[in-house]
């Protein structure tokens, strides 16, 4: 096999390896890059034993390895993330403290009962001093 | 929905299945790998292993060991741990206790 060739499957391998990286985006990274090198490592202790390095052979070997969004999405399970995350996500709003606000009808309540108790009490000390 | 309950079976089973295999001696990834992705009902692709692979490395049920090849790189070779051999045994237990109760209940006993 030429150096040509060589190099043809060489991208091939790579080619594949930033499409699994490209699926894996949502990982930590340094998941992600351990991800990589593991399956360079296959790659490439595949390739040492093949019989004849074709191109055919090297492919059989990346088929064999799945559909990079497979590999992503175990990644995802193996970490605990969530199994199909939405690609066009929006960040979810930061949380603001709820406000507090009173309607006008609470605000109506709070001053009738504020009259009542006064009424109220105004009543008993009136009823105490002419029980006098 | 069959790919979404095959996922569901494998989630927590698979796991046992790598330290079943790494029980009696070291494999390495290849070896590993294409011996459980040859049982179809287990995995999808060779690759889909190696996230397991990680994890299991990181819970300390598998420790590995970088050997020589006769052919091309260096190899990492998987081997159970004490650990390991303790979760495999354990797993022996509670699976015997869930699929019999499974079987029961859906009617697989004798199938």
């Amino acid at each position: 096999m030429n150096q040509q060739q060589a190099d043809r499957l060489d991208r091939l391998v790579e080619d594949y390896l930033g499409a699994v990286s490209w699926a894996c985006g949502d990982l930590p990274p340094q998941r992600r890059d351990e991800l990589i090198e593991d399956l360079r490592e296959h790659v490439a202790a595949a390739r040492a034993v093949l019989y004849e390095p074709t191109e055919a052979a090297v492919r059989t070997i990346l088929d064999r390895l799945g559909e990079p969004s497979a590999i992503a999405e175990e990644a995802r399970l193996a970490e605990g993330l969530p199994v199909r995350p939405a690609a066009a996500d929006p960040a979810p709003a930061p949380a603001q403290p709820p406000e507090v606000t009173r309607s006008p009808s609470a605000i109506l309540g709070m001053l009738l009962g504020f009259v009542l108790i006064l009424v109220a009490i105004l009543a008993t000390a009136t009823l105490l001093m002419a029980g006098r | 929905m069959e790919h979404g309950l095959a996922t569901a079976l494998r989630r927590g089973t698979l796991e046992f299945c790598v330290l079943a295999l790494l029980e009696n001696e070291p494999r390495y990834g290849v070896e590993l790998v294409t011996q459980l992705a040859a049982q179809t009902a287990l995995t999808t692709s060779e690759g889909t292993i190696y996230p397991l692979l990680s994890r299991l490395r990181r819970s300390g049920w598998v420790a590995t060991t970088w050997q020589e090849s006769p052919a091309g790189p260096p190899r990492r070779y998987y081997e159970l741990t004490g650990q390991g051999k303790e979760a495999l045994a354990h797993f022996r237990s509670e699976w015997v206790a869930f699929r019999t109760a499974v079987d029961r209940i859906v009617g697989t006993e004798h199938t």
